[in-house]
């Protein structure tokens, strides 16, 4: 019988990195790249600022690694610098967040919903293109306060307790409103949820 | 059981049925029993149920990957020294110096007044200690009584009564300008996005 190999939690890579064990931190690199990528990515709608953002943020969480208060969750506080970051970069471009024509960026540029390199996207054909500019119309076509929701629950992989504590609202309001997110989402995508 | 009692326990298993597959927010044995019963009488909350797994499939289908290199860039693009630079995380240092500070300050003051009353050298360091803070307070409330006198002494040399009252005013009136604009900075940096989305929202329902 092998031991089972016990993952160090959030927490416990922060008091390592902390002790001087700075490449640890690309151990938290690895757990929250693809939450934070596509969780920025669903706000600024551009695979490249996703990244690049998402880079900035790892460094601020670097930066204020010394600041970190263990009594809370890992993931919250890197959400919240996330969601800082965001809404500065979202102000300093001028994206406008919610349009049902928001296949244009403030300069009147047409935007890709999707990563059109297959590798980094699953929408390599038409229909998934399609499908995938469907998702994203449908998300950006919710009323923010339910969107945001959505985004951290689906992109950023939070538990509802979690974004309870990030956006510091009672654990029976985050199910309320994702709840009725989830009517508004499944309304619009109707025509891909039929077999 | 009524129309209305019905439609109302119907939504209720169909917000169930969105928390069934959610660790932070499972639903309870007694819970998931009362959904089953339910989802065996009803086809319209089996199809949502369905509808509800697609939906979140097709979610995370929508996912795109991290580019190739992103950790490697990231703890490239770490500073050499990040949290590191900052002052110590805990107060042990700076208190451990306090201490050391304050020894050398009450030998001092103990070889200091066991010079000048060699019987009770202890109580007359504590007395020149308590002395020396009791100048220190006398002449600090001093100082801030004569400041702000000097300051009414000028005010009142250089302006007649009613201008000193409107000076008043005026400052008072900056001070709750100052606090407001600070105020509502900090509203709008709470939710700056909220309000650009709430905005939007607007725009997108027109």
């Amino acid at each position: 019988m092998t031991p089972e190999v016990v993952e160090p939690t959030d927490e416990e890579l922060v008091e390592a990195i902390l002790q001087g064990r700075r490449e640890r931190f690309g151990d938290l690199v690895d757990r929250y790249q693809g939450r934070l990528v596509n969780y920025l990515y669903r706000l600024l709608r551009s695979v490249e600022d996703a990244h690049e953002l998402a880079q900035e943020v790892f460094v601020k969480v670097y930066q204020a690694l010394d600041r970190y208060d263990p009594r809370y969750r890992f993931s919250t506080w890197i959400f919240r610098v996330a969601q800082n970051a965001a809404i500065d970069h979202i102000r300093k471009r001028r994206i406008k967040t919610v349009s049902f024509e928001g296949r244009q960026d403030a300069d009147g540029e047409v935007r890709e919903w999707e990563p059109t390199d297959p590798e980094r996207g699953p929408y390599g054909d038409l229909r998934n293109r399609e499908r995938g500019g469907a998702i994203q119309e449908a998300i950006q076509g919710l009323p923010w306060e339910y969107r945001e929701l959505i985004v951290l629950r689906h992109f950023g992989d939070l538990s509802y307790d979690e974004i309870a504590k990030l956006k510091q609202m009672p654990l029976g309001t985050v199910k309320n409103k994702l709840f009725r997110a989830r009517q508004m989402l499944k309304g619009e995508l109707s025509e891909y949820l039929v077999d | 059981m009524t129309e209305e009692t019905q439609r109302i326990e119907h939504d209720r298993y169909r917000e169930w049925l969105t928390l069934e597959h959610e660790p932070g927010a499972a639903l309870g044995r007694g819970e998931r029993h009362q959904l089953e019963e339910h989802l065996a009488g009803c086809s319209e909350c089996r199809q949502e149920r369905v509808a509800l797994g697609r939906m979140d499939a097709l979610l995370t289908e929508a996912r795109i990957g991290v580019r190739a290199g992103f950790r490697e860039d990231v703890m490239r693009s770490l500073p050499a020294a990040g949290w590191e630079g900052h002052s110590p995380r805990s107060w042990s240092l700076p208190v451990a110096v306090m201490l050391l500070l304050g020894a050398a300050a009450a030998l001092l003051l103990g070889v200091h007044s066991a010079e000048t009353a060699p019987g009770l050298p202890m109580m007359g360091a504590l007395s020149a200690f308590g002395e020396a803070v009791g100048t220190g307070l006398l002449a600090g409330t001093g100082m801030l009584w004569a400041s702000w006198r000097g300051v009414g002494l000028t005010l009142d040399s250089l302006l007649s009564p009613s201008a000193t009252v409107a000076l008043v005013v005026l400052v008072l009136c900056l001070d709750v300008l100052v606090l407001s604009l600070i105020a509502r900075r900090g509203r709008s940096g709470a939710t700056p996005v909220e309000e650009q989305a709430h905005r939007g929202g607007r725009s997108a329902r027109r």
